[in-house]
């Protein structure tokens, strides 16, 4: 099916322009996945004042997999405002007429390529996982140009790609290889695709963070094993502890500073990472929307 | 979010999974849980193409009793149903092929 932005006519992106800023200048606007209870709502839902992703569709012209990775981008947002700033930069980086659904797959190639890159400068790429990456880019070319893989195309993709992550001996290797099963689908009917190949994308960034701050899998083993005896030890039989708020954190800063100190600088690096990656798909999103 | 998705309760969650036919996959998640807002899309997209398998939803908060009763500890669990008895189960977001890759397995079984 062939959309059309906005039916060609510029008032109807004015108009949900307008919907989006009045419902966040009325502190209606609630960044998260697609909702809307008459007044509030997320990113999508205030565009919409609706949940009916079909509405996206018919009466703004655009993919629904353009509606469900717009919320997921506006929710990780650093604040409302910055929301509302995407929402509307999203919107208005459409042209009127134009069908941007062949957009899904360029911003997965572009995740794909630069996670491909990352983790190919820092670990040799199994000659499997290689491939498997190539296939999907391979897929994700054919949407792009204007073909229709078969599903059954898709799902030996995804079989192969979910063995391959299972197989890989780095945390980094099976994020990459998590990357290439999840964009293992039609984005012509999976709504979800680019939502969720950029959120694992996120995943692999944090990955090649944690490989660059020398943060290991035995860093993270040490920390839960912390946690396990601070909530074994203190609160496992002591609820009158945990009803006064104290928290296995809280005994961890206590008895293992040091320790505590390594999961602040974990969430620091970790929450940065998202913040960074997000922006980039942000970035990339708009760009290839500008292009259709 | 799909008009598909099933809002399960303690008190519906016998009727709602237990003795329902076929396969339920059903989300325990919490409005104050990141993770399982981040799974709310995915799971939409699933219960779209699966339309052969009822996705529930329970809010862990709200509805104690079935949460012990199947020992969730933590959020977003994801338990698999097949005609009344949990045969999967799975902890923290996953993708859509993940979830996928589960249910093809009960399906074709």
């Amino acid at each position: 099916m062939t959309l059309n932005a906005y039916q060609s006519m510029p008032t109807v992106r004015d108009a949900a322009i307008e919907r989006l800023r009045r419902h966040a200048a009325d502190k209606q606007l609630a960044p998260g996945p697609l909702a809307w209870n008459g007044s509030k709502g997320s990113l999508v839902g205030c565009i919409l004042e609706d949940e009916d992703l079909a509405r996206w569709e018919t009466e703004l012209g655009l993919p629904q997999w353009l509606a469900v990775t717009a919320d997921g981008i506006a929710a990780q947002q650093a604040s409302v405002d910055a929301a509302l700033a995407f929402g509307v930069d999203l919107l208005n980086a459409i042209r009127p007429g134009a069908d941007v659904s062949p957009a899904a797959s360029a911003v997965i190639l572009d995740a794909l390529g630069d996670a491909g890159g990352f983790v190919a400068a820092l670990s040799a790429l199994p000659a499997g996982l290689q491939q498997a990456l190539s296939e999907v880019e391979a897929l994700h070319c054919r949407a792009l140009a204007g073909e229709r893989p078969a599903a059954a195309e898709w799902r030996a993709a995804r079989r192969t790609a979910t063995a391959l992550t299972d197989a890989q001996p780095s945390e980094l290797l099976k994020s990459l290889s998590a990357c290439v099963e999840t964009a293992a689908w039609d984005p012509m009917s999976s709504k979800s695709v680019v939502f969720d190949t950029l959120r694992v994308y996120s995943r692999a960034a944090i990955e090649k963070a944690n490989l660059a701050s020398g943060f290991t899998q035995d860093d993270d083993t040490q920390i839960r094993a912390h946690l396990k005896l601070m909530w074994d030890t203190h609160l496992a039989h002591q609820p009158e502890l945990q009803a006064q708020g104290i928290t296995v954190f809280s005994l961890l800063e206590e008895h293992y500073p040091d320790v505590a100190a390594k999961i602040r600088e974990k969430t620091r690096m970790d929450n940065a990472t998202y913040i960074a990656a997000n922006r980039r798909a942000a970035d990339v999103l708009i760009a290839q929307l500008k292009r259709a | 979010m799909t008009s598909s998705i099933l809002n399960a309760t303690d008190a519906s969650f016998d009727a709602d999974v237990l003795r329902a036919p076929g396969l339920v996959l059903v989300d325990f998640w919490a409005d104050w849980c990141g993770p399982c807002k981040a799974l709310a899309p995915i799971l939409a997209d699933l219960a779209d193409e699966y339309p052969e398998v009822r996705v529930v939803k329970v809010n862990a908060d709200e509805n104690r009793q079935v949460m012990e009763q199947h020992a969730v500890r933590g959020l977003p669990t994801l338990l698999l149903f097949s005609d009344g008895k949990e045969c999967g189960r799975l902890l923290g977001t996953q993708s859509k092929t993940r979830l996928a890759a589960l249910i093809d397995d009960h399906l074709e079984a």
